[in-house]
C-alpha cells in the first residue's frame, strides 16, 4: 500500500481504489512507485452522471486529455502514468443544458 | 479535498492525486419564486391584470395578481436578507426580439406596480395594452369594488367614463370622463391597483410605501426572457401559449443569486442563463394567499399623560391589550404593536366601535427612568424584575371602558367624543384606513396622577449630603384603593417617582384612571375615600449606594444588618404600611391624619401636583412596649425625643433647638412633671411627629424607647408601618422585679432588645473584695456599721449601648453608652425658698438636671477657663481596642427629674452638711447648694479653697457606682485622719486631691471606666477610654459580667489580709491596683508615671490615757504621726519590673508602695478649756451624728459634764463611745498604742492580743505623746510591718531592702526597688 495514498488526509475514503469495485486496476498492476492510474467521475445536480460532458486532464506525465466524458460520467486513465497530480477542469459545465448543442 | 463544485467552477481547475477515482458532484442554487401567472397578461400585451378572467377566477382569489404583489411585499418584509429579480417571459409567437421586448415590458409592468412607479407603469400600459385588457379591468372593478363600471353591461366607453367619474369622486381627482382610456385613465386604474395592494396588505400608504422601502433587488431589477424558456410545450416553436407569458419573482438567499451573464445589455443569451438551468437553479414556490377584500384598516395610537413636571406623553407599550367592541357589540382582541400603534381591521359593517380594557392584571412601563422606546407591558410576576431595571411603572384597573376614564381625542377625526366611539370613514376606495401609520388617530388618557411622598432620614448621607432633610423613598410599589377600609387587590399601583435628584420634591406618581361611573356620572378620585399603601413581600430596604444613588431591594447577605456604620447606608421600610390613622403632611405646613375629615377632602385633592404631595414620614414614631402594644402617656407624661448624637450638633443641623445632652426642643416649662422633656405636640399619645431628623431613642414614663430598625405591625386601629419605639423593658415598674425606691435585689440582668439596643436597669458595680469574707477570727468588713449594714449597694442608673447612632470620623459607627438617672426631688423637707414652689426650686432643678451632665459630659463649660486645667478635659470616649474596627463611642449622661414611682433615687431636698445618694435603697438628701458647682473651702482645711467644687456631680456619681475616694476620716472617731474604715480597700487614690469622687472637682478617666467595660461586656468589642486623646485602660476583670460589674479600679488586682507570721510583730493588709494612664499616675511622685499602687497598711488604736488630753492634742498628734510616717516611707519606693500577672499580661511597672496607718481614737476629750476646742468638737460632733439635744452637747459639756467620766474611762457606753464600739467590732485586728506624758515608749508585752496575732505577738505599746507625735515613733510603725526598726531606723537603702524583702517579694511575682 503506497504511503501517499493511505496517508493522504486530503482524500476521501470514495478516493480509494481498493473500494472502487469493478473499476480498480486490475490485480498485480499499478504498484507504487510504478507507472499507475487516475479516475474522475462528475455528477450532476441531481446525482446523475454526466454523460458526455466536456473535461480537460493534465495528468501527472503531462499529457493533455481533453474530450468529454464517458456514459458514466467517467475518464479513466490507466496504470501508465506516473505517481502524481493530475489536474481537471470542465470548462462549460455552466452553459444551460437546455440550450446546448450536444 | 472537497469535491462538490458548481457551475461556476467552470473556469476552475482542480488538482487531484493520482492511483485515485475523484467524484465531482454539483450542487444546486435555490430560490424562491411567486409567479405571476399566466392569465394575467393578454397575448401581446404588457398590462398586468389584476386577476384572472372572471369565468377562471378562483374562489378566494378575486384579485390574484394583485396578491401576488402583496405577497411579495410583504415575503420581502418578513425576509428582509433575502433579494429578488423580476423575470419577464413570452411566449413563442412572434420573432425572439419582439419577444424580448414584450417579456421585459411584463417584467417592468409588474416591476412598476410593486414599486408604485405610476408613470413608468402608464407609460407601457400606453405602449403595450389591448382593449380587453381594460374591459378585464373595469370588470374586476365592478366586482371587487362595485362601482357601476361592468363593460359587460353596458358599453365599453361608457363603462370607462364611469370609471372615469368614480374613481374622481373615490380619489378626489379630476381626469377627464371622456370613455377614453389615455394616460390618465390608465394612472386611475394604477391607483386602483395601489388602493387594492394597500388593502391586501392591510396597511395604509404610508406602511405600503415603506413595504416597498424594503424591496432588496439584486442588481438589475427585473429582466426579460423573452421566449427562451417557454413552459407550455417548450420545444414548440410559435406557440401562442398564456401559459408562458409570465413574469416570475424570484426571492434568493444571501448567496444564492444568479449572475446574470445571460443579460449583458438589453438582449438575452439563454445559454449563459443560470436560472432556467433546470439542474443549477432549483426552485421553490411560495403559495399566494386568497386575495378577498380586507376588512378596513384602523390605525389608532394610545398615550397617556406622564406624571412628569413638563406635560409628557408616553405610549402604552406593545402588546397592551385593549378590545375592540364592534357595532354589534361582539368584543374583539387587538394588541399595541410599536411605537404604541394599535392596528385591527374591522368590517365595514361594524362601525361605529368603541374600545374597552379587560386587563385584570396588566402593569404599564414607560420603560426605565421613563425612557422613550423601552416600553414594556408586564404582569404581577414582573413587579421584581421592572424594579430591578429601574422602571417606571403602573397597573392599569382590572376593567374599564373609554367611558369611565378621562380620554382626549389627540387628531381623532373620526373619534365621537361625546358617545365614546369611532365612527368608520365612509368611501369608495378599498384601501382607505381609519388613521394611517404615519398618522394615527390619537387619544390621550389622563391617568389623574397624585403625588406622595414617602420620607425618611438616610441616616449615613442626611447630614452630609440632603442639607438635614428628610429624603423620599426610591421608587417601589405603591398600591391605592377607591375606597376605605382597603381590602382586596389594590384599586390601583404604581411604581413610578419623578424628581429623585431633588431632595425635597421628589415624589411618587400613583394614577387614578377611573374617574367615572359607567353611566359617566362622576368618581373622582382621589377623595378622602381612598386609601394607600405599600407591602413588601419579603424584608424590604431602602439602600443607600452613594448620596445620590438609592435603592429599594432586600438584604440577602444579613451580616450586613448587624450594627456597623454601613448598616445607616440600609433604612428599614415597613413590611406593611397603611394610611389609615397615619400622619399625613400638606405642602402648606399643616397636617392631620389621613381619615375622613372634613378638611382632607380638599388637601388630597390637592395632591394632584406634585408640588402639593401628600407626605407621610416613615420616621414617625409610635411608643410600644416589647410585645409592639401601643403605649398611649398621659398628658402630662412628656417625652424626651433624643437626636440622635446626644449632644447639641449646632446650628442648622436640627430642625429645632438640642439640649447639651441631645434633647430635642427641650421645654422650658419646670412645673413639668417631667424635667427635662421635648417641647412637642402629640397628635395622638403615642404617636410621635415633631422630632429632629433623626430620632435613635425616646424616653417616656422613665423608660427608654429604643428608635431604630423596627416598626409597627399590622392590626385593628393600628398606626401600621410607622417606626415603633420599643420600650424593651419596664425599668420602672415591680413587674421586672424592681422597686423604684427600695431595696433591690437582685439587680435586673441585661435586656437586649436587638443588636443594636441594649439596657441594663438598676446597674451597679459590685466593690469592696473583702466585705462579707468570712475569716477564722470573724466577720470581716471594711465598711459595714453603723450605715449599712451586710449589703452596701453602690449605683442606681439605667445603663444603655445603643449602635449606630451616626456614621462620624471617615465612616467609623458611634456607638453611645447613656446613663439615664431618675430623680426625684422631694422638696417636702426644703429649707426656704426651696420649701415653695417656684423660682428657687425650678432653678434648683434646672441646674440638678442640667449641671450634673455639664460635668461629667465634659468638657464643663462652667470652669472659668474650660481650657486651662479643666474639671473634665473633654467629652469621655470608647475607642475600640482594634484600631480597624470602624467605631467609636461616646459616654453620656442624662439625668431626668420625674414624679414618684419612676425614679432610682428619691432626693430629699434639705440643709444638710454632707450630701449623699445611697444605691442600696435609692434614698439620698441634697443641701440646696449642691447643685451648683462653686468654689468651696476644704472641709478640713478652710484655708484651701477648691474651685469647682460640684456635690451633686460627686453624689450623682455614686448613682453611677462609683465609690468615694476618700478614707471616711470625718465620723469614724479617727479625728480628720484616717479611719479604721475605707470605702476603696487601701484608699488607693486618696492622694488625688482633686478628684471628684474625692474632693468634687475633677473628673478622671478611672471614673468611665466601669462604663467601658460594661459596654465592652454588651458588645463584645474591646475598648480604651479617650479623654482629649489620653488614652486610659485597664486589665478586665475576670467577673465583669452581667449583672454584677467590676472593674480593676475598685477591686485590687491583688490583695492579702491580715498579713501576719508565727513570729514577729507585723500585721497589715496589702493591696496591689493597676492605676492606668490618668493625671493622677503623675502625681504622687514627681517624674514617675505609675502604673501600679501597692497599698500597705495597719490600724492603730489610740488610746489617751491623759485625762487633760484636749481635741486639739488628738487632732495634731494624730497628724504629726501621720506626716512623719509619709515622710519617712511614702512615695520613694517605686517598683520597676513588676510582672504580677502569672500570664504575664500585666505589668505595674513603675508602683508605687504607699504606706498607711489608719486611727481609730477611743479617746473623747474633756478639757474645753483652749480656745476654739468648743467649736472644733462641736464639728466633730456633728460629723459623728451626734445630734443636738443628745446629751453631751459640746457646748454645754464643760456646764453639765454628764459625759466627763466616761470619756475619761473610755469604756462606759456613750455616743462617741458607740461609734468606737462599732469600727472596733467590724475590724477586729488592730495594734493597740496607749498614750500618756508619763508612758516610757515601749511595747507593752502585757497586752498581748494573742488570739488575734498569735502566741507571743505583742500588738500593744504605751508611749509618751510626745513619741507618738514625732519620729520616735516611726521605726515602730516599721515594726508593725515586719521591718526590723527595733535598733532605729535604718538608712534608706537599707530599708529599701527590707521593703523589697518583706513587702515587695509577697506582693509581685518579680520586680525591684527603684
Amino acid at each position: 500500500m503506497p504511503d501517499e495514498t493511505t496517508n493522504n488526509s486530503d482524500v476521501s475514503t470514495l478516493d480509494s481504489a481498493y473500494d472502487d469495485g469493478e473499476n480498480a486496476p486490475k490485480s498485480g498492476v499499478g504498484q507504487c512507485p510504478g507507472p499507475t492510474w487516475f479516475r474522475l467521475r462528475l455528477l450532476d445536480e441531481d446525482g446523475i452522471p454526466m454523460a458526455n460532458e466536456d473535461f480537460s486532464v493534465v495528468d501527472s506525465a503531462g499529457a493533455t486529455h481533453t474530450a468529454k466524458l464517458d456514459e458514466n460520467g467517467e475518464f479513466y486513465i490507466p496504470p501508465s502514468i506516473p505517481v502524481g497530480q493530475c489536474k481537471i477542469q470542465f470548462p462549460n459545465i455552466h452553459l444551460n443544458p437546455r440550450k446546448k448543442k450536444s | 479535498m472537497p469535491n462538490d463544485i458548481t457551475r461556476r467552477d467552470h473556469i476552475g481547475t482542480f488538482l487531484r492525486a493520482t492511483t485515485q477515482t475523484h467524484q465531482f458532484q454539483l450542487k444546486p442554487f435555490q430560490g424562491i419564486v411567486l409567479e405571476v401567472e399566466d392569465e394575467h397578461f393578454h397575448h401581446d400585451s404588457a398590462v398586468l391584470l389584476p386577476n384572472y378572467p372572471p369565468d377562471n377566477r378562483p374562489v378566494d382569489g378575486p384579485s390574484l395578481g394583485l396578491a401576488v404583489l402583496a405577497e411579495c411585499l410583504k415575503h420581502q418584509s418578513a425576509n428582509p436578507k433575502q433579494s429578488l429579480l423580476l423575470a419577464g417571459h413570452a411566449d413563442t409567437s412572434g420573432a425572439d426580439q419582439y419577444n424580448l421586448d414584450i417579456s421585459l415590458q411584463r417584467s417592468n409592468a409588474v416591476l412598476y406596480a410593486l414599486t408604485g412607479d405610476r408613470e413608468p407603469w402608464i407609460s407601457i400600459c400606453l405602449k403595450k395594452h389591448k382593449t380587453e385588457d381594460y374591459q378585464l379591468i373595469l370588470k374586476w372593478i365592478a366586482d371587487v369594488y362595485g362601482w357601476d363600471c361592468d363593460p359587460g353591461t353596458q358599453s365599453t366607453t361608457s363603462a370607462v367614463k364611469k370609471f372615469q367619474k368614480i374613481y374622481n369622486q373615490g380619489f378626489e381627482k379630476s381626469i377627464a370622463v371622456d370613455g377614453d382610456v389615455g394616460h390618465d385613465t390608465w394612472g386611475a386604474i394604477f391607483d386602483v391597483y395601489m388602493d387594492m395592494v394597500q388593502n391586501l396588505c392591510e396597511t395604509d400608504e404610508d406602511g405600503l410605501a415603506q413595504l416597498r422601502d424594503k424591496l432588496n433587488f439584486i442588481g438589475p431589477k427585473a429582466v426579460g426572457c423573452g421566449e427562451n424558456w417557454p413552459i407550455d410545450e417548450p420545444s414548440r416553436q410559435n406557440y401562442r401559449s398564456k401559459i408562458n407569458r409570465r413574469v416570475e419573482i424570484i426571492f434568493f438567499d444571501p448567496g444564492q443569486e444568479p449572475k446574470l451573464d445571460c443579460h449583458p445589455g438589453k438582449g438575452c443569451t439563454p445559454i449563459l442563463c443560470e436560472l432556467y438551468n433546470s439542474k443549477m437553479y432549483k426552485f421553490t414556490f411560495l403559495p399566494v394567499p386568497p386575495s378577498s377584500p380586507k376588512d378596513l384598516q384602523v390605525f389608532l395610537k394610545l398615550t397617556y399623560i406622564g406624571p412628569e413636571d413638563t406635560v409628557t406623553e408616553h405610549i402604552f407599550p406593545t402588546d397592551f391589550p385593549v378590545t375592540v367592541v364592534w357595532k354589534d357589540l361582539t368584543p374583539h382582541a387587538a394588541k399595541v404593536t410599536k411605537d404604541g400603534l394599535l392596528r385591527f381591521s374591522i368590517p365595514r359593517s361594524q362601525g361605529p366601535f368603541t374600545l374597552k380594557f379587560d386587563t385584570a392584571d396588566v402593569f404599564v412601563s414607560a420603560g426605565p427612568a421613563a425612557t422613550a422606546g423601552q416600553e414594556k407591558l408586564g404582569a404581577t410576576g414582573d413587579i421584581p424584575t421592572l424594579h430591578q431595571q429601574k422602571h417606571c411603572f403602573f397597573k392599569v384597573p382590572k376593567a374599564w371602558t373609554l367611558k369611565q376614564s378621562d380620554w382626549t381625542p389627540a387628531v381623532a377625526p373620526h373619534y365621537d367624543q361625546a358617545n365614546f366611539v369611532f365612527n368608520l370613514p365612509a368611501g369608495l376606495r378599498l384601501g382607505v384606513t381609519l388613521g394611517t401609520t404615519k398618522a394615527p388617530e390619537g387619544l390621550k388618557l389622563d391617568p389623574h396622577w397624585s403625588y406622595v411622598r414617602f420620607e425618611f432620614f438616610d441616616r449615613y448621607f442626611g447630614h452630609t449630603d440632603h442639607s438635614h432633610k428628610r429624603v423620599n423613598t426610591p421608587a417601589t410599589m405603591i398600591d391605592g384603593w377607591r375606597i376605605s377600609p382597603a381590602t382586596g387587590d389594590p384599586d390601583t399601583r404604581s411604581h413610578w417617582t419623578i424628581r429623585d435628584d431633588q431632595v425635597e420634591k421628589a415624589v411618587h406618581s400613583v394614577p387614578w384612571i377611573i374617574q367615572f361611573q359607567e353611566d359617566r356620572t362622576a368618581d373622582t378620585k382621589p377623595d378622602k375615600l381612598i386609601q394607600l399603601g405599600f407591602q413588601n413581600a419579603a424584608p424590604a430596604f431602602v439602600i443607600s449606594d452613594t448620596a445620590t444613588s438609592r435603592k429599594v431591594d432586600a438584604i440577602t447577605d444579613l451580616t450586613k444588618l448587624k450594627p456597623s456604620a454601613d448598616r445607616l447606608k440600609i433604612y428599614d421600610l415597613p413590611d406593611l404600611w397603611k394610611s389609615q390613622n397615619y400622619f399625613t403632611r400638606f405642602s402648606d405646613g399643616t397636617g392631620e391624619f389621613f381619615d375622613k375629615a372634613a378638611t382632607f377632602e380638599g388637601k388630597i385633592q390637592a395632591s394632584t401636583t406634585a408640588d402639593t404631595p401628600l407626605a407621610f414620614s416613615l420616621d414617625d414614631m409610635i411608643l410600644v412596649d416589647g410585645a409592639f402594644n401601643v403605649i398611649t402617656l398621659a398628658a402630662t407624661e412628656n417625652p424626651v425625643v433624643f437626636f440622635h448624637q446626644f449632644k447639641d450638633p449646632g446650628p442648622g443641623v436640627s430642625p429645632k433647638p438640642v439640649s447639651p445632652t441631645g434633647v430635642y426642643n427641650p421645654g422650658a416649662d419646670l412645673t413639668k412633671p417631667y424635667f427635662p422633656y421635648s417641647d412637642i405636640v402629640m397628635p395622638v399619645l403615642s404617636y410621635i411627629n415633631d422630632y429632629p431628623n433623626w430620632t435613635r431613642l425616646v424616653a417616656a414614663q422613665g423608660n427608654a424607647f429604643d428608635v431604630f430598625d423596627k416598626r409597627t405591625p399590622d392590626g385593628a386601629g393600628r398606626v401600621v408601618g410607622a417606626r415603633a419605639a420599643v420600650r424593651w423593658v419596664d425599668a420602672s415598674v415591680a413587674a421586672v422585679g424592681q422597686q423604684a425606691n427600695g431595696s433591690v435585689a437582685p439587680r435586673p440582668g441585661r435586656t437586649a432588645g436587638t443588636d443594636f439596643f441594649t439596657i441594663q436597669p438598676f446597674f451597679e458595680q459590685l466593690n469592696d473584695q473583702h466585705r462579707g469574707v468570712a475569716r477564722a477570727n470573724g466577720v470581716y468588713q471594711e465598711w459595714k456599721t453603723p450605715y449599712s449594714g451586710n449589703t452596701w449597694d453602690v449605683g442606681r442608673v439605667d445603663m444603655l449601648l445603643l449602635r449606630d447612632c451616626d456614621v462620624i470620623n471617615a465612616s467609623k459607627e458611634l456607638i453611645i453608652n447613656l446613663h439615664y438617672f431618675r430623680f426625684q426631688l422631694d422638696y417636702t423637707s426644703a429649707p426656704a425658698p426651696l420649701n415653695a414652689a417656684g423660682g428657687a426650686r425650678n432653678t434648683f432643678r434646672q441646674n440638678v438636671v442640667t449641671n450634673i451632665p455639664t460635668r461629667w459630659n465634659g468638657p464643663d463649660a462652667l470652669h472659668p477657663d474650660p481650657s486651662n486645667d479643666p474639671f473634665n478635659p473633654a467629652p469621655p470616649k470608647l475607642k475600640p481596642t482594634d484600631a480597624t474596627k470602624l467605631l467609636e463611642g461616646g459616654i453620656r449622661w442624662f439625668v431626668q427629674d420625674l414624679p414618684a414611682g419612676k425614679q432610682h433615687f428619691h432626693i430629699n431636698v434639705i440643709s444638710i452638711n454632707r450630701a449623699n445618694m445611697n444605691g442600696f435603697d435609692g434614698s439620698g438628701n441634697y443641701g440646696p447648694t449642691v447643685a451648683v458647682p462653686a468654689a468651696s473651702a476644704s472641709f478640713d482645711n478652710p484655708t484651701l479653697v477648691l474651685p469647682g467644687w460640684f456635690t451633686a456631680a460627686h453624689e450623682c456619681g455614686h448613682g453611677d457606682s462609683l465609690l468615694d475616694e476618700y478614707n471616711e476620716k470625718y465620723g469614724l472617731a479617727s479625728y480628720f485622719d484616717r479611719s479604721f474604715a475605707t470605702w476603696i480597700d487601701g484608699d488607693p487614690y486618696e492622694d488625688d486631691a482633686t478628684a471628684m469622687m474625692l474632693r468634687n472637682q475633677d473628673v478622671r478617666p478611672r471614673h468611665y471606666w466601669h462604663a467601658v467595660e460594661w459596654s465592652r461586656a454588651v458588645s463584645g468589642i474591646d475598648f480604651d477610654l479617650d479623654i482629649g486623646g489620653a488614652i486610659y485602660k485597664l486589665p478586665h476583670h475576670p467577673s465583669n459580667t452581667a449583672p454584677d460589674l467590676r472593674t480593676f479600679v475598685t477591686w485590687p488586682y491583688w490583695a492579702e489580709v491580715g498579713i501576719t507570721a508565727p513570729a514577729g510583730r507585723r500585721h497589715f493588709d496589702m493591696y496591689l491596683y493597676a492605676i492606668g494612664n490618668e493625671p493622677y499616675a503623675r502625681i504622687p511622685v514627681v517624674g514617675q508615671d505609675l502604673r501600679g499602687l501597692l497599698m500597705v497598711e495597719t490600724k492603730i488604736l489610740v488610746i489617751f490615757d491623759d485625762p487633760n488630753v484636749t481635741f486639739s492634742n488628738i487632732r495634731d498628734t494624730l497628724r504629726d504621726l501621720t506626716k512623719a510616717i509619709t515622710t519617712t516611707f511614702c512615695n520613694q519606693f517605686v517598683v520597676t519590673g513588676a510582672v504580677v500577672d502569672s500570664s504575664g499580661g500585666v505589668d505595674l511597672s513603675p508602683c508605687l508602695v504607699q504606706f498607711r496607718p489608719r486611727y481609730l481614737v477611743q479617746t473623747f476629750p474633756t478639757n474645753f478649756a483652749p480656745a476654739g476646742e468648743a467649736a472644733a468638737l462641736s464639728q466633730y460632733f456633728n460629723l459623728l451624728g451626734v445630734t443636738a439635744g443628745t446629751p453631751p452637747q459640746p457646748a454645754n459639756v464643760p456646764a453639765t459634764e454628764p459625759g466627763r467620766t466616761q470619756f475619761l474611762t473610755n469604756t462606759a457606753p456613750g455616743l462617741h463611745a458607740g461609734v468606737v464600739s462599732g469600727v472596733k467590732s467590724g475590724h477586729p485586728e488592730f495594734f493597740q498604742v496607749n498614750v500618756k506624758p508619763s508612758y516610757t515608749t515601749a511595747w507593752d508585752s502585757a497586752g498581748i492580743f494573742s488570739t488575734i496575732f498569735g502566741s507571743g505577738v505583742t500588738n500593744t505599746m504605751k508611749l509618751k505623746d510626745s513619741a507618738l507625735r514625732g519620729p520616735e515613733f516611726v521605726p515602730l510603725f516599721g515594726e508593725m510591718f515586719g521591718l526590723d526598726t527595733a535598733s532605729g531606723m535604718p538608712t534608706t537603702a537599707v530599708l529599701k531592702t527590707r521593703i523589697q524583702d518583706r513587702i515587695v517579694r509577697r506582693a509581685m511575682s518579680g520586680g525591684t526597688i527603684a
